[in-house]
């Protein structure tokens, strides 16, 4: 062993006295495969365009192997405890990272997972600060940094542009107010734990593109921007604009983003504490716009956070029930998708203000074996919500402030990570995950997960572990296994179970249930994958064919499977055949229904042009069988449509260098549906049995 | 270690593998209720030439309603398997109805497929025996078959499926870790009853403990509670006396 890490010691350092070409060329995020193995894409109520969008801005900020934190890590997703405990170990006794390629000698790290670790991890040859350059020229020369320019539009006309007729009583329906083109601009330039630059525009299909600085719009519907630096004296990072925060286990602060059950069972049931972090995505609801700073004093980490920005929602009026003069204001709700087409979407802009203040401080044992951490914060809105009263929504947040005091703490023992949080609310809510992962044999993992949260717990932007989207009404166990049992075979699992003990969505009763998942993967080669993947998951829902005025829970049923073949066949082809369908049916209901879609890949691959094709099929009884196939699209772009009914779909991907600086990206896709009179509804309906959506992209790199 | 002395009440064709004589007892409260209490008795003499002889006790609920059991079995291992046959006296007591006994027989086997991977399967009632002269009513029929799986020393993988004649089939899963040597956690879940557990096991000489919880979502907590004493010494521990007596040589 210490022979091979001499040898390697050699190798880099020969390697990069040679030549500077040496270094690996850090491969281009292939998100669709990385997500595709992390998330269980068939999951009934997810929004997957988020959690991409989410994952997406994790992985632009990469991690440099001589600076990473333990939590920076696991927060890869990709390595098991073991294998971070190792890589500490390692950096702790040779010193630091001269190359990509030292990673071969740490004995955990087999090829599978460097080459899965490659496109997220860098090893930086001239450490941060250390070339003397001020920070302004530092800028100026990081090669890091593009801007992105896109294009997209639905080629068919959509019910939302066409003229309105008004109806009897002389109300027009609405429509946009914009045209059904999509923009995206956004430039970024970052180094590594050390600054990062970002401004990120977007104008949604059926928005306005105006100048209108009296309505605070300024082109683009959406703007937004960043400027963060890391290890500055005493700030470990300080960032004015927009930023996300990440604290624990993600009960209060989860920066939006969680995997949570997947075809991976082990990685991704852990939050890591990343903190302060910046934000350049699109999403209009799950950021904060303010400043927010992390002083490192001895083993301490403060953090301050502050933030104001404007959210949609509906202001009502409504007079003081007392005092006939006094009129009162308040929100039915707070809409977060960001749409603001329709006059209604356009009255509700930004009306009303939320204001965040938090603080939180954690203590870092110094071999980085334990540490604890609190945080108290508390949330502001210029209006108070007030909720249309329904007996599911009985103990949901009303009212002007919230408040969130947490705890958490996390332990390493061995190969061991334990770790939890539990936070209270405002109203007397409480939530409470803890769980640990570990190694416990070669290429064996195990995880668990426990969590209760109680039915009144509020948090805005929380995201801990759970079934439900939300951290209210759960409780739960979860374990994980992951077992590599042979360099070829992969075999995973886990199995959860859950109750809901207040209503919960589509169950108008206490309700549990329980899922698991398998999946088998075997690559012959390096070039050819083959796996085998089945979910079942049973709760108890309201039966749908019920008649009765009272709802009827019944035990009901999805299951899903899939099985799929990669394989490269030449340098410059590669082939992929996907089978999925699904099951669903009610105990007591109508007869079990069935989904399937079935999708051929065919890939061209010619270094500075490539071109992506696929062709599906797809037949669902029914909406309950729907069938998400992730699709590739343009860099930083995602397409998973669910398709139902009887069709077809196909889209081809072309991307192309003219020279180095600049890359395109051109995509067409098309759905037929024969047998349908109309795609979409609403303001999207198609009158027809097709859509096409083209998209157009350039990178440019200073 | 594949096997104990409680194989004599879960799968008589167990008992074969044991290689040390040992009694234990166990204690076990459903769901907080006084009424659900158990209480085993278990015991095996190990024989090099016959085979391993068990003798199985145990009583569930209380004095208005309870179950007895009292079993006999034996079993003997062949090469890489096991077969054992136990024959079981069945009291049912009701208070205000007349007592039942009944006589069952129980049969079952575990075999080492590879170093790594075990596979057991036994019967319950292999008689089917008539609990009711007047209508067709049966003792419950259990069938279970399960597979082992010992990726290294220190995890052991267990998953069993549990048919009842008259009932959905059962699915259960654990996994038992040492964390440190002689003490093991386990946890595991179960399907169908929806009953998650965990536990704790650790062996101090020649006694070994193990306590264990589960949660039923609707009926709440099970607790239970063992002791086993193992008698005469197994080959382990004499291998371990021999290291240790070298030890002091040098």
């Amino acid at each position: 062993m210490r022979f091979k890490i001499i040898l390697c010691f050699f190798a880099c350092v020969f390697g990069s006295l040679l030549s500077k070409a040496q270094t690996y060329p850090r491969p281009e995020i292939q998100v669709e495969d990385f997500i595709e193995n992390l998330f269980n894409l068939q999951s009934a109520d997810a929004n997957y365009e988020d959690l991409y969008e989410q994952l997406l801005l994790l992985y632009s900020n990469p991690i440099d192997l001589n600076l990473a934190s333990p939590d920076d890590l696991r927060n890869t997703y990709i390595l098991s405890e073991q294998q971070v405990q190792e890589l500490l170990k390692h950096r702790q006794k040779t010193g630091k990272f001269l190359s990509i390629y030292e990673l071969q000698s740490i004995p955990s790290f087999d090829l599978k997972t460097i080459y899965a670790l490659l496109p997220f991890a860098i090893v930086n040859e001239t450490p941060m600060n250390q070339d003397n350059k001020g920070l302004f020229k530092r800028i100026l020369s990081e090669p890091n940094n593009s801007v992105i320019l896109r294009g997209s539009r639905t080629l068919e006309d959509q019910k939302g542009y066409t003229k309105a007729n008004p109806d009897r009583s002389g109300n027009s329906p609405s429509r946009y107010a914009g045209d059904p083109n999509k923009l995206f601009v956004r430039y970024r330039v970052s180094h590594v734990k050390d600054f990062s630059i970002g401004l990120t525009a977007e104008k949604d299909p059926g928005e306005q593109l105006k100048w209108n600085p009296k309505t605070n719009q300024f082109g683009m519907d959406f703007w937004s921007a960043h400027f963060m630096l890391e290890n500055k004296g005493i700030f470990k990072k300080i960032i004015v604009g927009d930023y996300q925060y990440m604290f624990g286990q993600g009960l209060v602060y989860s920066a939006g983003f969680s995997v949570g059950k997947g075809s991976e069972p082990i990685t991704t049931v852990r939050r890591s504490s990343i903190g302060i972090r910046p934000y350049t995505s699109v999403l209009e609801g799950l950021f904060f716009r303010g400043g927010a700073a992390t002083i490192g004093f001895k083993n301490f980490e403060i953090t301050a956070l502050v933030s104001r920005k404007y959210v949609d929602g509906n202001i009502q009026t409504a007079n003081d029930t007392i005092d006939n003069d006094q009129i009162e204001n308040f929100a039915s709700s707070i809409n977060i998708t960001g749409f603001h087409r329709t006059p209604t979407e356009l009255r509700n802009k930004h009306s009303n203000r939320e204001d965040m203040l938090g603080t939180s401080i954690i203590y870092k044992e110094k071999s980085g074996k334990w540490e604890i951490g609190a945080l108290a914060t508390t949330i502001q809105y210029q209006f108070p919500i007030i909720r249309r009263p329904t007996v599911y929504n009985q103990f949901d947040f009303n009212g002007d402030r919230n408040q969130n005091l947490s705890f958490t703490g996390q332990y390493n023992y061995q190969n061991f990570s334990f770790f939890g949080e539990s936070a209270i609310s405002k109203g007397g809510g409480h939530a409470t995950v803890a769980g640990l992962v570990g190694s416990i044999g070669r290429g064996l993992d195990v995880s668990m997960v426990a969590r209760n949260y109680s039915k009144d717990y509020h948090a805005f932007y929380s995201n801990g572990f759970g079934e439900a989207t939300r951290n209210v009404n759960e409780k739960g166990i979860y374990w994980g296994l992951k077992y590599r049992a042979h360099p070829k075979w992969l075999l995973a699992g886990y199995y959860d179970r859950f109750m809901f003990p207040y209503l919960s969505f589509q169950a108008d009763g206490p309700s549990w249930g329980d899922e698991y998942l398998s999946r088998i993967t075997y690559s012959p080669s390096k070039t050819v994958s083959f796996f085998v993947q089945y979910r079942n998951e049973s709760k108890l829902r309201n039966l749908s064919s019920n008649s009765t005025p009272t709802d009827i829970l019944v035990k009901t049923r999805r299951q899903n499977w899939v099985i799929q073949a990669d394989a490269k066949a030449t340098t410059w082809l590669s082939v992929r055949t996907r089978v999925q369908g699904s099951l669903w049916n009610q105990e007591k209901g109508s007869p079990q229904t069935y989904g399937i879609a079935i999708s051929q890949d065919l890939n061209f691959d010619f270094g500075k042009i490539s071109l992506s094709n696929r062709f599906s099929i797809f037949d669902t009884d029914d909406y309950n069988n729907r069938q998400y196939l992730y699709e590739k699209n343009v860099l930083y772009a995602f397409s998973i449509p669910a398709l139902y009914g009887r069709g077809v779909r196909f889209y081809s991907l072309l991307q192309f260098s003219p020279n180095r600086k600049i890359d395109v990206w051109i995509r067409v896709a098309r759905t037929i549906q024969r047998d349908a009179k109309t795609i979409g509804s609403g303001n999207e309906l198609i009158n027809g049995n097709q859509r096409t959506d083209v998209v157009v992209q350039f990178r440019y790199k200073f | 270690m594949y096997s104990d002395v409680w194989a004599v009440h879960n799968n008589i064709g167990a008992l074969g593998w044991l290689k040390q004589s040992g009694v234990g007892v166990s204690f076990e409260n459903r769901y907080n209720l006084l009424a659900l209490n158990q209480i085993a008795f278990a015991g095996a003499a190990v024989s090099q030439k016959y085979g391993v002889f068990g003798l199985g006790i145990s009583r569930f609920g209380s004095s208005l309603f309870n179950q007895s059991r009292a079993g006999l079995g034996w079993s003997k291992s062949f090469g890489i398997a096991s077969i054992g046959l136990e024959g079981q006296w069945y009291q049912v007591a009701a208070s205000e109805f007349p007592t039942q006994h009944y006589f069952i027989l129980n049969f079952g086997g575990l075999a080492q497929l590879t170093s790594k991977i075990h596979f057991a399967a036994s019967i319950q009632n292999l008689t089917q025996t008539k609990a009711s002269t007047i209508i067709d009513e049966r003792i419950p029929t259990i069938v279970r078959a399960g597979i082992s799986f010992t990726p290294n020393q220190r995890v052991k993988l267990i998953t069993e499926i549990q048919k009842d004649l008259d009932q959905k089939s059962i699915v259960k899963a654990g996994i038992e870790y040492e964390v440190i040597k002689k003490v093991w956690v386990r946890t595991g879940f179960s399907s169908q009853i929806e009953q998650v557990s965990g536990g704790l096991g650790c062996q101090w000489r020649n006694l070994t403990f193990d306590y264990a919880v589960a949660n039923h979502p609707q009926l709440g907590w099970t607790n239970s509670f063992g002791i086993n004493l193992l008698l005469g010494k197994s080959e382990s521990d004499q291998k371990d006396d021999k290291k240790a007596g070298l030890k002091e040589v040098k």
